[in-house]
């Protein structure tokens, strides 16, 4: 009777060990998760947006501008698929753009060109002094380049990768620039579980 | 004198098809454009204010033998048009202004997100997905070849 006791017992140690399965991701998994710094700016509605109060959703981070005629609008056009794809799962997640433009990107800028995408999108901005110190802990690249030759006036060069972070705050995966969105709405829907 | 004026024309026209000639061998498929967002009313300076940027993307087909180049486009829907290249070292992007896309013989060239792509500066409407709008493209030895771009 005891040894029948061990096995069983055992055999619950086993099942519990073998229950929770490891995430798999088809972006770019970082080998130990990063605790994702904090920070508050402002979204196009006025409201303060604190990556603190966040717990219990995911996010997905990106840092562009609205000037940006290519890389920026793929990546959120991209995001409004994957955003549909999640269908209800998507209740649990934000899809946050912070502007590496400030000059440019007011608060009412990234309201109208959220809107193009999904105005469920949180358009980001602050003052230079707000945003240094993020684009600083998120290792963003962002350098200014004047164009006098071109109607622009200056392009940003700038980290065309999203980062995404889970609902505890950690930063898990890094998608390149053209991750497809099935891919995005799987890496999401782990961190989901 | 109506007949040496005829005769005259019936000389030059044909040597003059520069408008889209039947025989271009450049063709452009999937034509595309991003959704954008026009340049406020009063901003006078194009994108130097706000808004008003957009891409448009195509495939540059050329079923002639000679290469050929991309040297200018023109829309109604924007003040200036320019040819841009996105390139990406590792992780970060980067954009510039090109003077031309080559288009070799017998070949063809993608104009796509992260590459090339026509730049549109200081749009006058906003670009919603399912709209159309024309395009001009000139190239250096074919000529003039019209296109519409889709949004989407």
């Amino acid at each position: 009777m005891n040894n029948l006791r061990h096995v069983s017992l055992l055999l619950c140690l086993l099942l519990v060990a073998c229950g929770s399965p490891q995430p798999s991701f088809r972006g770019n998994e970082l080998s130990t998760p990063i605790e994702a710094a904090d920070f508050g700016l402002t979204d196009q509605h006025g409201q303060t947006f604190r990556l603190s109060e966040q717990r219990g959703r995911v996010v997905l981070l990106f840092f562009g501008y609205a000037s940006c005629p290519d890389v920026c609008p793929t990546t959120l056009g991209i995001w409004k698929q994957a955003y549909a794809e999640l269908g209800d799962d998507a209740e649990r997640v934000r899809f946050v753009f912070v502007t590496v433009d400030p000059e440019r990107d007011t608060q009412e800028r990234m309201g109208i060109h959220m809107a193009l995408f999904n105005p469920n999108f949180i358009g980001l901005t602050g003052t230079p002094e707000e945003l240094e110190p993020v684009y600083q802990a998120y290792g963003v690249v962002h350098e200014k380049e004047a164009m006098p030759d071109s109607g622009l006036g200056y392009q940003i060069t700038h980290t065309a990768s999203a980062y995404l972070i889970d609902a505890d705050g950690y930063w898990r995966v890094r998608h390149l620039f053209g991750t497809p969105a099935e891919d995005l709405a799987h890496d999401i829907r782990q961190l989901l579980q | 004198m109506r007949k040496i004026i005829l005769l005259f024309l019936a000389a030059i026209l044909p040597a003059c098809g520069v408008l889209a000639p039947a025989g271009s061998p450049i063709r452009a498929e999937d034509v595309w454009s991003r959704p954008a967002v026009a340049m406020p009313e009063g901003d006078t300076e194009t994108a130097h204010g706000t808004g008003g940027t957009g891409a448009v993307f195509m495939t540059l087909v050329n079923n002639g033998q000679e290469d050929d180049r991309l040297l200018s486009a023109q829309t109604d829907v924007a003040k200036m048009v320019e040819i841009h290249q996105t390139t990406m070292e590792d992780d970060v992007m980067k954009m510039q202004q090109v003077a031309a896309i080559e288009v070799p013989g017998g070949g063809r060239v993608e104009l796509e997100p992260g590459g090339y792509h026509v730049m549109l500066i200081g749009l006058n409407r906003d670009l919603v997905e399912g709209n159309r709008f024309s395009v001009i493209l000139t190239f250096e030895k074919s000529g003039v070849l019209m296109v519409e771009a889709e949004v989407r």
